[in-house]
């Protein structure tokens, strides 16, 4: 009997385990090649069977081996799917897996075979919870009416036979209770249908997830879009909405980067199931890792964010730019400057070369060791330079011995050189590393350069240009032009800075010009230079520009250069390492004009890049506030002069009117008005009321004991100042409401005592 | 806005307390507001404090005073060797009766006039405290009530201070005011020595203005006059002034802040008004405060002066 029903038992357990397996068969048959399936599913039974048997004859190492084929061999089907076309899904081969080892252990000791019932309950639901097929759920309900009748057999009843006094054993008995089980699981499910909502099946592999999350779309959440959005949204791993898929994954996850994330760091992630599309491989960029975007249809905007990704320095090996500037943007970083100009080509005739720089010793341990311009260190130490900014140049892919560096710059400092022999001065008055082939990657240039203001440029800006009358070559074109343009400003300054807004204004910057043309006149008797074609097209690259700039500037008798190097676009700033990535591709063009004391201002004559900044002092804004504004402000003052000195008049008007416009006041309301109106003349004319002084006490001060003032004038302050007391003081049933010739005692208080009234009383009381 | 109204509203008579005014004056010329101030005390139930030179009217006030009420005058003059006793009374055994008889002292009047109160020792000066703050006295374990009009009026000579007894501060508390008469001016001089014309200096007995009866119902009077919440607020802040300036040594006791209220409804009534006004707690702070205030080098008035200014008065409102 027991072996009966030991085979009984194990037969339930294999036929359950079976079950589970042939559970994530449905879901694996429809989206997997056939073939491989079936290849599958027949090796399964046959090396299951074959350690069967294998037992049987009590070859167990044997069945043993067979058996942990059963359980490897969808790993192994995997694996060798992986290096075909088809591959297995990794969950559905392991899952395809767990259920194996659910069936060998089917077979296995009593305890294993428990587990068996475990693993392959667990599959079966899991499977049918995930599953679309409409038959699913048969699957399921097939497994726990098997599983009851398999569990009451073998254990329950097994209970009831030692207590067979309270069972009855009737045949009908066991199914009853199964039929009766099913019954309520199926009643269970009918009651819950529609409330895990649909699904379909979806046409391949788990994909890499896009949409957005809570914080980057409301849209996010419910899928719209369709038609032409849909299909591009395909491509996208940060769209959302219907693209061709409808697989869903939920997710705690972030997984996209917004700009907000860039700069002040990620949202914290929240613990939030979020719905996300899943997407077709082919689709997946590397970019959409770091796609950025805004969150312009955010519903929320979180402050709780992680820190910023913190920049690696080492990272800067690898970097496209040129150089790294730690400093202001918008700004130029200067290299090579020219100073002669013979109609197309600019060339360097100055003299300015310095090879002994001055070295300097700074930094609050004294380690810093800079190194100066002896023409122009001075002011850096006798305190006539009072702002000076410091920057730091990174040179990363810049194969010069020049160093890329901003306008007015006397000192340079390296950490840690100390040798005066590293660093030069060039001809054109450009910092340079001496004797090497190009300043070093990744080597960090300190530079301090002076701040200008704007008061300095209108004063020390003047005739200077001796350079400028040797000149040969000047286009008639350009001196008019110069002419119409400064014709109505006076100030050296000002010319300069007309010339500059008019190229800003009237000229468009092309840098795609062809000046092909131009080029090819050159050779002709009748050339057109270049600048001669930009002068009539009005468009043309910076150089141009700037060219143009130099000379206008030599027109108005100013010494002037031209200028090569970088322009630091605000746009390039990395707020994560806090500098900017100056690329190639901002190399720029601009002019620099001299000032009396050797140095020398730059120009910024191309639109689209930021003009340089020269702030004016408080002392020049106040005086072009004034220049501007005087009428105003000398009106202002002498209203206000008048206000002060006509104040007795019109503040009078003012109480007066509020007087008049309180008549609709309760009595005791219109009183205090009347007292505030009487403390405020006194306040007027000095004579406020001390606090320690009762009021009534101050009134009949104002009249003195003497009987020097109007009579009438002491007989209004004593009944106002009765009625008061009584008023305010007395006992509440003795006074009602003012009678109206208690409204007449206020009525001549306010009227009597104007505050030139008040003032002459109080005259006569101190006589 | 709540009010203090014990009884209902009597009408008292003002025209009695008007010749009782008017009759002072002849006997005090000039000095108008000092005997406002003696009245208000009267009428405050309170002790009177003179503190002034000799010859400036301060026993012919009290006699005068005593002599209008119609009541009983008693003057005890403080000398070094008076008793308790000769104050309060004492028991006499009686031969005849074989029983002891109580022969009442000055106590038992409705004026008692202690001429230069701080001459006498302080063991006498003590034995008017009770009598002066709880108007009875206890000989030999028995109570005796005094007069329900019983004030006493002390002078003391600020000059002579050899030989002299300054009073305790506990006694000081006890009298509502301190006044000080001063000289008259020159026309009430004149007026002095023109009313001396003719009479042998021996004052008469003056006549009886105001009833012992119109004097307890005028009493009762001020007791209930109006004292707005205000102003009770506003004497608390004055009293707390006076304990926390820097240059008093001794402010204002509970006892005195009484006398102060008391006071100053005492003198809303002598201006015909049946409520206090801010008015009348600063006109009766001086006298008030001068008796019990004690200050360390300032001047009194200064230091009093101080203190109202120090508090903001009630507004109008």
């Amino acid at each position: 009997m027991s072996k009966l029903l030991l085979k009984r038992a194990v037969g339930e357990a294999i036929a359950l385990a079976l079950i589970a397996w042939f559970a994530v068969g449905t879901i694996r048959y429809p989206i997997e090649s056939t073939p491989t399936f079936c290849v599958e599913c027949a090796l399964i039974v046959i090396a299951f069977t074959a350690g069967l048997r294998l037992r049987s004859f009590d070859r167990h190492r044997a069945s043993i081996a067979c058996m942990a084929f059963v359980v490897a061999l969808p790993m192994i089907m995997y694996v060798v799917t992986r290096s075909m076309s088809n591959a297995i899904a990794t969950e559905m081969a392991a899952m395809t897996s767990f259920g194996c080892a659910g069936l060998v252990m089917s077979v296995g000791s009593l305890r294993l075979r428990s587990i068996s019932l475990v693993v392959s309950g667990f599959l079966t639901l899991f499977t049918v919870f995930i599953s679309d097929a409409p038959y699913a759920l048969l699957i399921g309900i097939g497994w726990i009416t098997l599983c009851l009748w398999h569990l009451i057999a073998n254990h329950w009843e097994r209970f009831s036979t030692c207590e067979v006094n309270s069972v009855q054993h009737t045949m009908k008995f066991r199914p009853l209770m199964v039929a009766g089980a099913v019954g309520l699981v199926v009643l269970g499910t009918w009651a819950v249908r529609g409330r895990l909502g649909e699904a379909s099946p979806f046409g391949f592999g788990f994909m890499p997830t896009s949409g957005g999350s809570q914080w980057s779309d409301p849209g996010a959440r419910h899928g719209i879009g369709s038609g032409d959005a849909a299909i591009a949204a395909q491509q996208q791993a940060d769209s959302f909405g219907a693209v061709d898929s409808e697989f869903f994954l939920e997710s705690t996850e972030s997984t996209l980067f917004d700009m907000f994330s860039d700069s002040v760091g990620q949202p914290k992630k929240r613990n939030v199931w979020e719905r996300r599309q899943g997407m077709l491989s082919l689709n997946v960029q590397e970019a959409h890792g770091r796609s950025s975007k805004s969150e312009q249809g955010g519903s929320s905007f979180s402050t709780d964010r992680a820190p910023p990704e913190r920049h690696s320095h080492l990272d800067d090996v690898r970097s496209k730019a040129a150089i790294q500037w730690e400093g202001p943007t918008g700004i130029r970083l200067a290299m090579n400057r020219y100073d002669t100009f013979d109609g197309v080509d600019w060339t360097n005739q100055a003299e300015l070369a310095v090879e002994k720089m001055l070295p300097v010793i700074s930094g609050q341990e004294r380690q810093q060791t800079w190194f100066f311009d002896p023409a122009t260190s001075r002011e850096f130490f006798d305190g006539a330079a009072n702002e000076i900014a410091v920057g730091r140049t990174k040179v990363i892919g810049l194969k010069s011995q020049r160093i890329p560096l901003p306008m007015m710059t006397s000192g340079v400092h390296i950490k840690e050189v100390i040798r005066g022999d590293f660093f030069a001065i060039d001809q054109d008055g450009s910092f340079l590393m001496p004797d090497r082939v190009a300043v070093p990657a990744l080597t960090i240039v300190h530079s301090a350069s002076r701040k200008l203001m704007e008061d300095e440029l209108l004063d020390r800006l003047q005739d200077n240009c001796s350079l400028a009358t040797q000149e040969r070559w000047r286009p008639t074109e350009l001196k008019k032009l110069c002419q119409q343009w400064t014709n109505e400003t006076g100030n050296k300054y000002q010319q300069l800075q007309s010339i500059v807004d008019h190229l800003r204004a009237e000229f468009e910057l092309d840098s795609t010009v062809d000046l092909g043309e131009g080029e090819l006149r050159l050779t002709d008797s009748q050339t057109e230079f270049p600048i001669e074609t930009f002068l009539r097209t009005k468009r043309g690259g910076q150089h141009l520009f700037a060219t143009t700039a130099a000379l206008m500037a030599r027109e108005i008798g100013l010494e002037s250069r031209l200028v090569t190097g970088f322009y630091v676009r605000p746009s390039a700033f990395d707020l994560g390492a806090s500098h900017s990535n100056v690329m190639p591709r901002d190399v720029h063009v601009w002019a620099e004009v001299k000032l009396d004391d050797q140095h020398w201002f730059e120009i910024e004559p191309s639109p689209g890049y930021l003009p340089p900044v020269y702030s004016p002092s408080l002392w020049l804004r106040s005086k072009r506030y004034v220049a501007e504004n005087w009428p105003l402000m000398l009106g202002g003052v002498l209203s206000l002069y008048l206000m002060w000195r006509l104040r007795l008049i019109w503040l009078e008007w003012a109480l007066m009117l509020v007087w008049w416009l309180s008549s609709w006041l309760p009595a005791q309301a219109r009183l205090r008005l009347a007292v505030r109106i009487i403390e405020t003349r006194a306040w007027l004319i000095g004579k406020s009321r001390p606090a320690g002084q009762p009021t009534r006490d101050w009134l009949l001060m104002m009249t003195g004991n003497d009987s020097t003032v109007e009579q009438g004038h002491q007989e209004i302050l004593r009944s106002f100042c009765d009625l008061a007391d009584r008023i305010c003081f007395g006992n509440a049933s003795s006074h009602h409401d003012i009678q109206a010739s208690q409204r007449q005692v206020l009525r001549d208080l306010v009227r009597t005592f104007s505050a030139k009234r008040l003032a002459l009383h109080f005259t006569e009381v101190t006589q | 806005m709540t009010t203090l109204v014990n009884e209902p509203e009597q009408t008292v008579d003002h025209a009695p307390l008007e010749t009782l005014r008017k009759s002072l004056n002849q006997v005090l010329y000039g000095k108008d507001e000092q005997i406002e101030f003696v009245l208000a005390c009267l009428l405050a139930r309170g002790h009177l404090l003179l503190d002034d030179l000799p010859g400036t009217g301060k026993t012919s006030l009290a006699k005068a005073l005593a002599g209008f009420l119609g009541g009983e005058l008693a003057r005890i003059q403080c000398t070094p060797d008076l008793l308790p006793a000769d104050v309060t009374g004492f028991n006499l055994f009686n031969q005849k009766t074989r029983e002891f008889e109580f022969h009442s002292g000055p106590v038992f009047s409705d004026i008692l006039l202690a001429d230069e109160l701080n001459r006498t020792t302080p063991r006498t000066q003590s034995a008017l405290l009770e009598a002066m703050a709880e108007r009875q006295v206890t000989i030999d374990a028995v109570e005796y009530q005094l007069s329900e009009t019983f004030m006493v009026i002390a002078t003391q000579n600020p000059i002579d201070s050899h030989g002299a007894y300054p009073l305790p501060e506990a006694q000081l508390d006890r009298f509502a005011i301190k006044l000080q008469i001063g000289y008259p001016d020159r026309s009430a001089q004149i007026k002095i020595l023109e009313s001396a014309v003719g009479t042998l200096g021996d004052q008469p007995s003056p006549d009886n203005v105001f009833s012992k009866q119109a004097l307890i119902q005028h009493q009762r009077q001020v007791a209930n006059l109006t004292v707005h919440p205000r102003l009770r607020e506003y004497i608390v802040d004055l009293v707390d002034a006076t304990r926390n300036d820097s240059g008093i040594a001794l402010g204002v006791s509970p006892r005195g802040m009484l006398h102060w209220q008391r006071m100053a409804q005492a003198w809303a009534h002598l201006q015909g008004r049946d409520f206090v006004t801010p008015s009348d707690v600063v006109k009766v702070a001086y006298p008030v405060l001068s008796v019990r205030l004690q200050v360390h080098h300032d001047d009194l008035n200064v230091a009093i002066e101080r203190v109202i200014q120090s508090v903001a008065a009630p507004e109008y409102k």
